[in-house]
Parts: structure tokens; C-alpha cells; sequence
């Protein structure tokens, strides 16, 4: 009988973080992301957000300004702006680095020396980014980006070594089909 | 030899923006809507006749827009207690009544053209949030106290 009660709530609480996910992605798809509006491929165009951009998305130093005007509208409102931005950036993020795997994907399956221990490295942060994202969002639907700080700029560190390692693997490319292109001359 | 010449009439030009006009404009947020105004709503591309003059319309072109994105990634990288002070001088030092130009901006949200374009989407959100937010901060602080018993 205990058995059966636990696994309920366990499974009704698994409901409930599916619905808050649900929510979050949904919400956030709401949002007016710019990217939206521009053609396929020119996303790379634009910069990927900067930490210190990051860190004011989740910094509580603006809360406590607005805080201490002692307005609950202006809190409420407050807290409403700064998670529609969390959930945007989140969602920027993972889909950014979503494509730069795709793209890594392709040039790895036309490349003939892949070194294994670096593509295993970089699926690992790949694995490790899309959990953090998915936990980002369930903790900012539910806390608010507040208490996230540290997670996200973890997540903005990585996203970073994953496009620096995606860049690094092009350049390397490029200068193998330079070096061949030379030498079929 | 040509490219490092037109790199350096780019930043002369951009010197010359920042000397001759932006450092008579009173706060970061006026520099901006300034700069943003520069920009040609169909096209995109800005324009700056004295500067044009001096330099050439492709170099003002350049160095107005290296401006706009630099006081854009500035004014976003405010707290909301600077920006809340920015957009009270934007306010306050208008010709216009402080309280009109805030109608105007949280109806109209004129602000939106200040964003420059092809910058990180996340930063123009953060922009245009802690624009609204300011605003809203500025209308709180101008109702009057409830009295006290």
C-alpha cells in the first residue's frame, strides 16, 4: 500500500515538472526572438550573448533596487519581465548550440581524421549544456532566474567552448582542403 | 594601403561624432535615440550630413553605426538604477511635458528603433526590459505619497 502511495505522488510530481516544462517552452516560444525574422543561416551573423549580459539577466542586484520601492506591482512586474527574458535566453542558448552540433555533425561525416577523444569530449558538454538548459527552465518556471546565476553563467561558459571547439574543427578542415587543394595542383 | 585608410577615417569620423555632438547630448540614453535617429528607417544605413562632408557618406555610414552599437551595448549593460536615472534626465530634459513623453513611451514604445540591428537577441530583450522597467519605475516615483494619519 505504502509502495503504490509513493509511486503516485512520484509519477503526479513528474506530471506537474512535465506541465511546468510544457509551460516554460511553450511561454517562451511566445516571446518575439529577433532570430525568427531573419533567414536560414544568418543567425550566425549575430554575436552569441556575453557573460556580463548573462549575469545581469540573473543578478538580484536589480531586484533589490526595485525592492525597496515597496511597490507589489512593480515587483510582480519586475519578476514577470526578468523571467520571460531567463526563458528566452535559455532557449537561445540551447538552440544555438543545437545547431552548432548539427553543423559539427555534417563535417564530421565528411572528415577522415576525426580524433575520437575530442568528439567524445564535446558530445559530453553537448549532453551536459541540453540537461543544464532543460533544468534552467523548469527551475525558472517554478523560482524564478533569481537564484540561477551561477548555473547559467556555467551554461554561457559552455556554450562557448562548444563554439570555439566547432570553430577550431572548421579551421582545421579548412586547412586540410587547402593543404589537399595544394597538392593536386 | 587603401583599407588602412579608410580604417582610419573611420575612427577620425568616429572621434569626430563623439567630440562634436554626442558629447554635448546630456545622458547615454539621449545619445542613443540619437544615434538611432541617424538611421534611415527603410534602408537601415545611416547618415550624417556634416560628417558625410568631412569624411565621405560610406565612412560616416561606418563610424555611426560602430557608435550606436557601442552606447546600445552600454546603455544595456546598466542597472536598472542607472537606467532608471537615464530615462528620468531623458525625460526631464525634454521639450515636451516629462509626464507626455512618458505616455508617449509606454504606448508607442518608440524605444524599440534604438536597438541596432544584428545584435544578440537576449541583449535587445535585456534593453527594451529594463527600458520598460525604468518607465514604470519613473511613473511610481511621480505619484504623489498617500498621506500619512
Amino acid at each position: 500500500m505504502m509502495g503504490v502511495s509513493i509511486a503516485f505522488v512520484i509519477s503526479m510530481l513528474l506530471l506537474y515538472l512535465l506541465g511546468v516544462w510544457r509551460r516554460a517552452t511553450v511561454s517562451a516560444r511566445e516571446l518575439p526572438p529577433n532570430e525568427r525574422m531573419l533567414p536560414d543561416g544568418a543567425r550566425f551573423a549575430l554575436e552569441s550573448c556575453p557573460a556580463e549580459y548573462v549575469s545581469k539577466i540573473f543578478s538580484r542586484d536589480d531586484w533589490e533596487f526595485v525592492a525597496a520601492m515597496k511597490s507589489p506591482s512593480l515587483e510582480r512586474f519586475f519578476s514577470e519581465e526578468r523571467k520571460s527574458l531567463a526563458l528566452l535566453w535559455v532557449q537561445q542558448t540551447s538552440a544555438d548550440v543545437q545547431k552548432i552540433m548539427r553543423q559539427h555533425a555534417e563535417l564530421s561525416r565528411r572528415s577522415e581524421d576525426l580524433d575520437f577523444a575530442t568528439e567524445i569530449k564535446l558530445f559530453s558538454r553537448y549532453a551536459e549544456l541540453r540537461m543544464i538548459c532543460g533544468i534552467l527552465v523548469v527551475s525558472i518556471e517554478l523560482a524564478g532566474p533569481l537564484w540561477l546565476r551561477g548555473l547559467a553563467l556555467h551554461v554561457s561558459k559552455l556554450s562557448q567552448r562548444i563554439e570555439q571547439a566547432q570553430e577550431a574543427f572548421h579551421a582545421a578542415a579548412d586547412e586540410t582542403r587547402g593543404v589537399r587543394n595544394i597538392g593536386s595542383l | 594601403m587603401s583599407a588602412t585608410v579608410k580604417l582610419v577615417s573611420v575612427q577620425d569620423a568616429y572621434d569626430d561624432i563623439l567630440e562634436r555632438t554626442l558629447a554635448r547630448i546630456s545622458c547615454d540614453l539621449a545619445r542613443l535615440v540619437y544615434l538611432a535617429s541617424t538611421r534611415d528607417y527603410n534602408s537601415g544605413n545611416y547618415h550624417h550630413d556634416g560628417l558625410a562632408a568631412r569624411f565621405s557618406a560610406d565612412v560616416a555610414r561606418k563610424a555611426l553605426e560602430i557608435a550606436h552599437r557601442q552606447v546600445f551595448y552600454r546603455v544595456s549593460a546598466y542597472s536598472l538604477e542607472e537606467l532608471s536615472e537615464e530615462v528620468e534626465i531623458y525625460l526631464k530634459s525634454s521639450r515636451e511635458s516629462p509626464l507626455e513623453v512618458l505616455r508617449a513611451w509606454q504606448n508607442l514604445e518608440p524605444y524599440r528603433i534604438a536597438v541596432p540591428m544584428e545584435v544578440n537577441p537576449a541583449v535587445a530583450r535585456l534593453f527594451l526590459s529594463n527600458i520598460r522597467l525604468a518607465l514604470a519605475i519613473f511613473r511610481h516615483r511621480q505619484q504623489p505619497l498617500p498621506p500619512r494619519p
